[in-house]
């Protein structure tokens, strides 16, 4: 690619500045100081780039404006434009294609700072480190620009080498330690799994001392439970010597009593124990009989008070079955003498009723009842007197009727005489009359009228006859009834004094009728004894022989009931006369003033007094009768005493109560030496059944004097056997207290050994569960799981550290032999040119030692090896760097413009013109500025390149000129434009 | 032709070792398997022994775990040894590197039956069949100490090649390893005294020559770490002295590990756009492992299956623990690296908890994303791109040149310097082998290329 124009409109000194048409080739330029040739160094060096805001570059006057053409390898044209700093707008100027085009494409993707240090050198350029290449970052990339390795990817390499580096750094430290980084957590978790795991892995160990630690315990446990076996046995029979040494004491106690006591000489069976009992309930029994029986005697004395207390008992005890008979007939007295009475009474009181009645009937009658059977009622027939009496009734009644008719005839005669009177008298004709007067004048006035006026006079007349009709119509009528009324009263009246008349006659054929009747009935009043009075009206005559008939009947009555009532007082006098006997012969017996018997005469009446004395007697038999019962229970009693003792062979005294006691006495002293045999009995069952209660301690007293603790001894054999050690152990003590205080130092010693036991057991419990736990791989397995779960995850983490470092790794090789192959392809050309610029003082250029710096050895023709860059003189040093960079100029493709800044300026005549020819070359295959303000290096490229174009540069302004005036122009010797 | 014997191999049983199952705690069921898929491999040994009713048991080493040492493993190989006393069935044992304390201070006293080889010099048990001729001399020396460089294997020598003569010796197999008794695999064919060399220490079951005489590492019954992948088991051997061994391998492991690389570029069928997408993709394939056939793990047997005999009851693999690797370059790497730790986090507990409860079960123990960001001219970038060449040209010389991977491992710092047999190493260490290295410069790779050629950073 090369540069065709160039138009800088507004660029620092520059202004409107063209350069029309660039050589292809060398361009030399030539100016003074300050003429603007470092401007143009900075415009070739950004064009394709766009310019920097870092202030490193003159100010516009108003806006960068730059403007070139370029043609490009292939011949296309384009330009370029940069305005301000934005970036170069390329534009294809071929008529075909006017699109616009990337400008790295033209610049063969090389990035600005390769160009920049290969391609636009001024002397700072040539330096060992360039401006701005202080780091060494930049250093190690202007190693790879120069080394050649100008490939953009390459040159990223360190970078994103340097990027995984410190990944991998950041994950596991630059050594990739475990215990770094992020890599620590895990190897800390290894490191605890470990431990964990040597501990587990003790386990077997453990276990195995646990073991035999547990076998020793055993053993001594054994021992030891042989020890206490011992001990328990002896504090077992300490105990139960203990607890039983009053026992004992008893036992040896009643022992004693038993030799002495008096019981010893009574026959047990005589006194056995149904036979106490039976005396015991005699003794009972006689006491309570005699009590009674005393009792008796006395009640029977006070009750009774009997002259003689035998004879009286023996008396009534005689009439008793009499007694019993009165006694039981007694109710029966009772229930008679009341019976009596009680229709004494009522006699009493029918006669008073029947006395009373008749002297309602006859106040006569009323003391001399008897005269009323004297009446003969039995002559009197009570149909004809009945008849009579209605006959005399009937007349009577007619009569009174008959009056009373005629009463009414005459109030009614009155009444019409009354109204005859008060009746006016009717005229009729009257009426007539005036009806025709009144007609006549009518007539007349009308016809009067009508003469003087003819409808007046008929108004009149019409009116006339018509008030006379109307009055005709009103009271000729009245009249006329009036005296119709009248003649009907009359004849009325007329009727009525007939009828009267009639009556008269009626009343005196009915009194001649009543009077033979009414005699009739006189004669029925004198049998009835009746007097003569006509008020006594028939029916009274009735009732009252009614009366008398039934006073008759009911009298007669009452005198039958008297009649047996007196037959009834004689049966009962006699009844009661002979419980009076009984009771009389029985009376002196008793001194008991209070039974009194009634006279014979007044029995009945008395009667309630020999009843009592009935009472009292059957109340003396009673007593009797159980004075006699517990006589005889008594009695039997002692003959049955008699006959128990008798049975026993125990002798009996007349006092069967003193004999009854004696022989309980025995008895007593009989049950207490009994009572002591059975006490040292029970006694000694109770300590063999302690002694055998619990095979414990029947172990424990067997094994008291057996050692060879034999115990299948038979039953009697063994309890013997324990009594006898019992009683032996016993008798080497002296007192309860002297067992119990060795009794608790046993204990004592046996607690020890039982604690000292216990602890053991626990000791060994502790073992067992110890050796359990070692048994179980747990922990073990656990550590494994562990570390390996930790492991895995280290090694996710290792994997990864290994892939950063191996990208790492990877990119520094792949950049190594990236530098290896460019010793041999471009610092071998370099060293040439070297060679080449040094008329061959220098042979080789070698890379630095230190990768990434520019440090370059240098061979010198005797095959002198410089140490490095800062030991070349200046001018050697720029032309290490020119050769390097023209080595690599001609490898880049495409081939772009090249811009030498008085970069030759050190070398001095023989090295310019060397290198010179060398730019003459590189100028075949490049366009290269070559800005200069040495007239001697416009001659020198002048004689070397025959096609090299030359401009002046003055003041900002551009000027084509040729070689000479150019070198004549910057030696001063030249005119000036 | 002396009489033919049958015996089972084993080693590296490293008895009471938990599994790892990597970083997420494992629910209750799971953990007891995880605990306890040493001992029920250890039963399914001697219930294959009973039921082939073979003459006795070889373990050529790590029967024990000295860093899993436990009353519980001590007490679980008597309860198994005393099965096989009841059948006459004999079991010889030597000392690994693991376990070289050998049967010193063990808690219970094994039956007689079972014979431990001593590490003084090499010692030799004879086995004699029912009919009372020698069957086999087993020849065997333990470790004495966690490393054993004596040359052992040059002592095995026997009186005759009349009856079997049996090698026990656990060896890397390595001249160049002082650690672990450095033979190479010719020397002990040389050994034309021996018939079969049963040996341990490898987890890797491997046949390694088939003739006489026979070398075989039976490997782990039951691999322990992701490291350890595929289905493991005991070899089932019947031999006479003249022909070649009949060697059946009998899978033991009720878990195996697995590593699963799953690829989320686009030439590889679905890309997921989303991590989303990136699940089921993950869930998929979990599906896909689950219904395969544990047997398709087995590498040594040129996948003849017969040669595979599983026991009564079916395959006694339950499940797997699963190392997932997800490679490539796609849109969904830009979500995985703006949050690599919880997108991890909760893809694993996602697929934990949808496969860990399944029958097989799937367990996550860890997920790797080797992924980087979609690149649409990466195939022109392989072609045609310097930088490209001279970056792939790098990794393939660290991998071939062991210089340069020195230098790259070396850069890797001090947490990878761990032993190839951690065990014996830094706890906190790791050992990086061929193939971490090769996947973590695939990463690394990866990276630089998403760096360079694509937009923006890589992480």
């Amino acid at each position: 690619m090369k540069l065709k124009k160039l138009y800088l409109r507004d660029f620092g000194i520059f202004n409107h500045q063209r350069l029309p048409q660039i050589a292809p080739g060398i361009v030399v330029i030539g100016g003074f100081n300050r003429s603007g040739k470092t401007t143009l160094l900075n415009i070739l060096r950004y064009l394709g780039y766009g310019f920097p805001r870092d202030g490193s570059l003159p100010s516009p006057a108003h806006e960068y404006d730059v403007e070139a053409d370029l043609v490009s390898e292939n011949h296309q044209e384009y330009r370029v434009n940069i305005r301000g700093f934005g970036e170069p707008v390329v534009t294809c100027l071929s008529e075909e294609n006017k699109a616009k085009k990337d400008i790295r494409e033209l610049y063969g993707g090389l990035d600005k700072f390769t160009y920049r240090q290969l391609f636009t050198l001024s002397l700072d350029e040539l330096q060992q480190k360039p401006p701005g290449v202080t780091r060494d970052k930049e250093q190690e990339r202007l190693y790879s620009v120069l080394l050649g390795a100008g490939l953009s990817q390459v040159m990223r390499l360190p970078e994103i080498a340097r990027r995984y580096f410190r990944r991998a750094r950041d994950l596991g430290g630059k050594h990739g330690r475990p215990g770094v980084g992020e890599f620590k957590h895990y190897h800390k978790m290894i490191a605890r799994a470990e431990k964990k795991k040597k501990q587990a892995l003790q386990q077997v160990d453990e276990y195995l001392e646990v073991e035999s630690q547990i076998q020793d315990i055993k053993e001594e446990l054994q021992e030891l439970e042989n020890k206490i076996q011992d001990y328990q046995e002896k504090s077992t029979r300490l105990d139960v010597l203990k607890n039983n040494y009053e026992s004992f004491s008893q036992l040896k106690k009643i022992e004693r009593e038993k030799k002495e006591h008096q019981g010893k000489k009574f026959a047990q069976d005589k006194y056995a124990s149904e036979n106490v009992q039976q005396a015991e309930n005699y003794c009972q029994q006689y006491e309570i009989v005699c009590r009674e029986y005393g009792d008796c005697v006395q009640e029977f004395m006070t009750r009774v008070k009997p002259r003689d207390r035998e004879q009286t008992k023996n008396n009534l005890l005689q009439n008793q079955d009499l007694l019993k008979k009165h006694v039981s007939r007694l109710a029966g007295y009772r229930e008679k003498v009341n019976n009596y009475q009680e229709q004494q009474d009522e006699q009493e009181l029918k006669y008073r009723q029947l006395e009373l009645e008749a002297g309602e009937i006859n106040f006569y009658w009323q003391d001399n009842l008897e005269e009323i059977t004297e009446i003969r009622t039995d002559k009197i027939e009570k149909g004809k007197l009945i008849s009579q009496i209605q006959e005399v009734q009937d007349l009577n009644q007619q009569l009174e009727r008959i009056i009373e008719n005629k009463k009414q005839l005459l109030e009614e005669k009155n009444v019409l005489q009354t109204h005859l009177q008060q009746e006016k008298e009717g005229q009729p004709e009257q009426v007539l009359k005036k009806t025709f007067l009144l007609g006549t004048a009518g007539i007349l006035l009308g016809a009067a009228g009508s003469w003087i006026l003819l409808p007046v006079g008929l108004i009149i007349g019409f009116g006339s006859l018509i008030f006379t009709l109307i009055y005709y119509l009103s009271f000729y009528q009245e009249e006329l009834q009036l005296a119709r009324d009248r003649q009907q009263l009359k004849e009325d009246l007329e009727i009525v004094t007939g009828k009267i008349e009639e009556k008269d006659k009626e009343i005196k054929n009915l009194k001649n009728k009543l009077r033979p009747a009414e005699q009739v009935l006189d004669h029925y009043r004198d049998l009835l004894g009746l007097p003569q009075d006509e008020s006594q009206a028939g029916e009274l005559i009735k009732d009252y022989f009614v009366s008398i008939k039934q006073l008759q009947q009911r009298y007669h009555e009452w005198q039958l009931g008297q009649k047996k009532l007196n037959q009834k007082k004689e049966k009962l006098q006699e009844e009661l006369a002979t419980l009076l006997v009984y009771l009389t012969r029985l009376e002196d017996n008793f001194c008991d003033d209070r039974f009194a018997l009634p006279p014979e005469t007044d029995i009945i009446d008395y009667s309630a007094d020999l009843f009592s004395a009935l009472d009292k007697v059957a109340e003396y038999l009673e007593l009797a009768r159980e004075l006699e019962e517990k006589e005889y229970q008594k009695k039997n009693i002692e003959q049955e005493v008699k006959d128990f003792f008798a049975e026993l062979d125990f002798s009996v005294n007349d006092d069967i109560t003193q004999t009854l006691y004696r022989y309980l006495n025995n008895a007593e002293l009989a049950a207490e030496y009994k009572g002591l045999k059975e006490d040292y009995k029970a006694i000694y069952r109770q300590l063999v059944e302690t002694l055998s209660s619990a095979d414990r301690i029947k172990t424990a007293f067997l094994a008291y004097d057996n050692h060879e603790k034999e115990f299948n001894l038979q039953a009697s054999v063994e309890e013997e056997k324990l009594l006898r050690n019992f009683a032996e152990l016993c008798q080497q003590f002296t007192s309860r207290e002297e067992i119990t205080t060795r009794h608790q130092q046993v204990t004592a010693e046996l607690k020890e050994f039982k604690q000292n036991r216990d602890s053991l057991k626990d000791q060994l419990t502790s073992l067992n569960k110890k050796k359990e736990e070692l048994s179980s791989p747990q922990k073990i397995e656990d550590a494994h799981q562990e570390k390996n779960q930790a492991r895995s995850e280290l090694r996710t983490l290792a994997e990864r550290y290994a892939v950063r470092k191996s990208v790492s790794f990877i990119l520094n090789k792949v950049r190594e032999r990236a530098i290896s192959r460019a010793r041999k392809d471009l610092l071998q050309p370099a060293g040439k040119l070297l060679q080449e610029m040094t008329a061959g003082e220098y042979q080789k250029i070698e890379p630095p030692e230190n990768m990434g710096a520019t440090n370059f050895k240098t061979i010198l023709r005797k095959n002198k090896q410089q140490k490095d860059v800062g030991s070349l003189s200046r001018g050697t040093r720029e032309q290490l760097f020119l050769a390097i960079r023209i080595s690599r100029i001609r490898e880049i493709e495409p081939a772009l413009p090249v811009v030498l800044d008085d970069s030759l300026v050190n070398f001095d005549h023989l090295h310019l013109q060397q290198a010179s020819e060398i730019l003459s070359r590189l100028g075949e295959s490049h366009q290269i500025f070559v800005l200069t303000c040495h007239p001697h290096l416009v001659d020198y490229i002048s004689s070397s390149s025959s096609g090299a174009q030359y401009w002046q540069l003055e003041q900002g302004n551009f000027s084509q000129t040729s070689a000479e005036k150019l070198s004549a122009y910057l030696s001063g010797t030249g005119q000036k434009k | 032709m002396g009489p033919k014997v049958r015996f089972l191999h084993t080693a590296d049983i490293h008895l009471g070792r938990p599994l790892n199952s990597g970083g997420q705690e494992p629910p209750p069921s799971l953990a007891d398997l995880f605990r306890g898929a040493g001992y029920r491999a250890l039963k399914s040994i001697v219930d294959q022994a009973l039921k082939h009713e073979v003459d006795f048991i070889l373990i050529a080493g790590d029967l024990y775990d000295r860093e899993a040492r436990s009353v519980k493993a001590s007490r679980f190989l008597l309860e198994q040894c005393q099965r096989l006393e009841k059948k006459d069935i004999a079991v010889y044992i030597i000392a690994g590197n693991h376990d070289f304390r050998g049967r010193k201070r063990e808690p219970f006293t094994l039956p007689e039956n079972v014979f431990m080889l001593g590490s003084k010099e090499v010692e030799t048990e004879e086995y004699t069949s029912p009919g009372g001729q020698v069957g086999a001399r087993i020849m065997g020396q333990s470790y004495r100490s966690r490393f054993e460089s004596r040359k052992m294997y040059s002592y095995y020598t026997a009186p005759d090649r009349a009856s079997l003569n049996l090698g026990l010796l656990h060896t890397q197999l390595d001249p160049q390893n002082k650690n672990y008794v450095p033979v190479k695999k010719s020397d002990l064919r040389a050994k034309e005294d021996i018939h079969y060399w049963a040996l341990g220490h490898i987890h890797e079951p491997q046949i390694l020559n088939r003739k006489l005489p026979a070398v075989v590492f039976s490997g782990t019954p039951q691999g322990r770490d992701v490291g350890e992948t595929g289905l493991k088991g005991c070899f089932l051997v019947e031999m006479d002295t003249t022909n070649k061994p009949d060697i059946k391998f009998l899978p033991t492991s009720p878990v195996v590990f697995r590593k699963i690389f799953v690829d989320i570029n686009s030439s590889s069928g679905r890309r997921p756009q989303n991590l989303s997408d990136l699940e089921e993709l993950l869930y998929e394939r979990a599906e896909t492992i689950l219904k395969e056939d544990p047997r398709e793990t087995v590498n040594f047997f040129e996948q003849d299956k017969a040669k595979i005999l599983l026991p009564e009851g079916g395959s006694p693999v339950q499940g797997y623990i699963v190392r997932w690797v997800v490679k490539g370059r796609g849109p969904v790497h830009d979500l995985i690296a703006e949050n690599r730790t919880e997108v991890t986090a909760e893809i694993i507990s996602g697929l934990n908890d949808m496969f860990a409860e399944q029958d097989p079960f799937l367990w996550t123990h860890s997920l790797l994303f080797h992924t980087g960001q979609q690149l649409p001219g990466i195939d022109e970038l392989q072609e045609s791109n310097q930088l490209y060449k001279e970056i792939a040209g790098v990794v393939e010389d660290a991998l071939q040149d062991e210089e340069l991977k020195k230098e790259l491992l070396a850069s890797w710092g001090r947490i990878w310097e761990g032993s190839s047999d951690h065990e014996a190493g830094d706890p906190d260490k790791f050992y990086p082998d061929q193939e971490t290295v090769e996947d973590l410069l695939a990463e690394a790779q990866q990276k630089i290329i998403g760096e360079l050629f694509a937009e923006g950073e890589e992480e």
